[in-house]
């Protein structure tokens, strides 16, 4: 049945392509960037640069249509690291107050360099060795160089070395869709490449680990697949948003860098907390071991593009209404899938322990311990002697029911011994739907990131 | 611990549930009656012994238990608790994850104790800017709502450089000496200017910010 289904939104998303190419786009790439010319034209943006000894602010707003918006982008590097601030308006109002309504950063603060003691490739300052950590808080004067890259648009490129030089950022942008290196540059987005060059390695088996700091009043939530995926603008991508006024703001990077001349994987840690700022929140990006290390993350807003469809044949607007129900039920199969891969393994003691698997001192129930805890000869004597015709001379003994969950949270989490115990003596005070409650809460919370990742993917279909 | 339960088994675990939606614990006296009362409407034929034999394999898998009692005097008893609780009245309006990082316990034990802490009614909890915040249930909403915004990291670093020297500041120069995005910084100044904290004047043209407390004379 799903096979078949699957078939059918096979078809019904390519009839969909197919009619998009022959009847609404008009395949014109005069640049060979891979984007439509006209939809690239719609989305030519001006940009104007102020630069500063320690801060470069930028200003985007679109050439064309009835409502100008503005990006603006304030790149700084001081002592706190290298910072990049977005704040996005939808219009631009002639009044002289700028109220944003999308605002948040990334700061690089320091490379750490770090002994991978549980061999996941991922640093965890409470788990792994960290060996040294060189804080990003000195740069060398920013290098700027203006590219002419058609006749009426620019790319600005800006190089910013930290003063030891192990450190650089190459940053890109656009006023239109333009191929730096054979990665796609949009003039919504700027692309940071991080190179990492001669780092002093004080251990013969380290690695580097980045320190980036993420600001937003919203918190940031993992991306599955990137809006650059969707459109086919990248492949092999991840990243995370942040949703402020129905506008979202997003970075991401590719899954792998260049290591040494090779490309290795990345990986990131999970999102905590910051250390700089309680408020605000932070990630690890892991590198391969090597000399030079260089890696290409995206800062940007998702969603902004103009698009523009004009309709002037009815048999058009049929295919219209035939390509967004096809493309309807294929998001919502897949939505819907999705969801019911995430819901099958919502109670999988081995993802749910995965969040919990650092608390190293604590102890694993087994069930013996687990039935030693709950001993039941009391209630099982009762019920040897219980007959409807004896009811009356038992003992009166108070029992309440536990659930599957109730085993499948004691199983899930690690507890010390006392903790244990009084968990149990008070969930058996409570009446299943009482408990129940708290321990749908306690998966939740392990379970909080799945479903961001759920969430981002609807917010991306609709 | 097996938990195959057969089709009668799952029956009267949940006539169980269901009585237990009702009565906080049972005893077997008083649940037997219930439970045949139930299956009689079921087309489930099971007898008196039947329903015997399924509480004790109930029992044997420690789906039935031996209740227990607590009473909200022993609620704070547990020090992890007591420490939350305190943490959320030195704290008011804080937030979860605030209390797993400063308190630094893992998740699931800080969901158990916020849990037992709001049942038995020692805190309240509400949501504010995407948060859960908690705060004692003795207060107000209405008054936690100050306290979580002059509380906040960004506020205290405003609050703290203007009491170094309170002669008045412009907007820009406080994002400039912050090192804080001037949307964040509007946002916090007009925060705390709702709330009493600060206040702006317009001082030769410029709109100066001053600590509520000590104003420009």
């Amino acid at each position: 049945m799903a096979k078949r289904s699957n078939i059918i939104i096979g078809i019904l998303i390519g009839i969909a392509l197919l009619s998009l190419n022959n009847n609404f786009v008009i395949a014109s790439d005069d640049d060979d960037d891979g984007i439509d010319d006209d939809f690239e034209e719609l989305n030519k943006r001006n940009i104007s640069l102020e630069i500063e000894e320690n801060q470069i602010q930028i200003e985007s707003s679109l050439r064309s249509g009835d409502q100008i918006d503005e990006i603006q982008l304030k790149i700084t590097n001081d002592s706190e690291g290298l910072g990049i601030e977005v704040s996005y308006e939808s219009e631009l109002t002639t009044e002289n107050t700028t109220e944003f309504e999308l605002e948040f950063g990334i700061i690089f603060r320091k490379l750490v360099e770090f002994v991978d003691m549980d061999n996941n490739s991922i640093y965890d300052p409470l788990v792994d060795d960290t060996v040294q950590e060189i804080p990003l808080d000195s740069f060398q004067p920013v290098v700027y160089t203006s590219i002419n890259i058609s006749v009426d648009t620019t790319l600005h490129y800006f190089i910013i070395n930290s003063t030891n030089g192990f450190f650089t950022a190459h940053i890109y942008f656009s006023e239109e869709f333009h191929r730096v290196n054979d990665t796609l540059i949009t003039p919504v987005q700027t692309k940071i490449d991080i190179e990492i060059s001669n780092f002093p390695y004080s251990n013969g088996s380290s690695q580097i680990a980045v320190y980036t700091s993420l600001e937003s009043e919203f918190d940031y939530e993992e991306e599955e697949v990137t809006e650059d995926e969707i459109r086919e603008y990248a492949t092999n991508e991840k990243g995370i948003i942040s949703e402020m006024n129905n506008f979202t703001g997003i970075f991401t990077w590719k899954n792998n860098a260049t290591i040494d001349g090779i490309s290795r994987v990345v990986l990131m840690s999970d999102l905590d907390i910051d250390d700089y700022d309680g408020d605000e929140q932070k990630i690890y990006f892991t590198y391969p071991r090597g000399t030079h290390i260089y890696h290409d993350p995206k800062v940007g807003i998702s969603g902004i593009y103009k698009i523009n469809i004009i309709i002037d044949n009815p048999f058009y607007l049929i295919i219209l209404i035939a390509i967004i129900s096809s493309l309807s039920i294929s998001i919502g199969y897949s939505i819907y899938h999705y969801r019911e891969r995430i819901f099958a393994n919502h109670y999988s003691e081995l993802e749910i322990t995965k969040d919990f698997g650092r608390n190293l001192n604590k102890v694993k129930y087994n069930s013996e311990r687990l039935d030693a805890l709950l001993d039941n000869k009391r209630l099982l004597h009762q019920l040897k002697d219980l007959s409807s015709d004896k009811m009356s001379s038992i003992e009166d003994i108070k029992a309440t029911a536990l659930s599957e969950d109730f085993f499948k949270v004691i199983n899930a989490f690690d507890w010390e011994e006392d903790d244990l115990v009084d968990f149990i003596r008070e969930m058996i005070s409570l009446t299943p739907s009482e408990s129940k409650v708290v321990f749908e809460e306690m998966i939740s919370k392990s379970e909080q990131r799945k479903k961001n990742r759920l969430d981002d993917t609807k917010r991306l279909y609709t | 611990m097996a938990m195959e339960l057969v089709e009668e088994e799952k029956l009267v675990l949940n006539i169980v549930h269901e009585y237990l939606d009702k009565n906080r614990q049972f005893t077997f006296e008083e649940i037997l009656p219930f439970i045949n009362s139930r299956i009689r409407l079921s087309s489930i034929n099971i007898n008196n012994e039947g329903v015997r034999n399924i509480l004790k394999s109930l029992t044997n898998k420690k789906l039935i238990v031996e209740g227990s009692k607590l009473t909200k005097s022993e609620i704070l008893n547990n020090k992890k608790r007591k420490e939350i609780y305190q943490f959320i009245n030195e704290n008011p309006g804080t937030y979860f994850n605030r209390i797993v990082h400063e308190l630094n316990y893992s998740n699931h034990i800080v969901v158990w104790h916020l849990s037992m802490l709001l049942k038995f009614d020692f805190i309240t909890k509400e949501i504010l800017e995407n948060h859960d915040i908690y705060f004692n249930a003795d207060t107000e909403f209405e008054d936690i709502r100050p306290m979580y915004f002059i509380t906040k990291e960004k506020s205290q670093k405003i609050i703290n450089f203007m009491k170094k020297d309170n002669l008045g500041i412009t907007k820009t120069n406080l994002s400039h000496e912050l090192n804080m995005h001037m949307n964040t910084i509007t946002k916090y100044l007009t925060l705390l200017e709702k709330y009493d904290v600060i206040v702006k004047k317009k001082i030769d043209n410029k709109n100066l910010y001053f600590l509520s407390e000590m104003p420009a004379q």
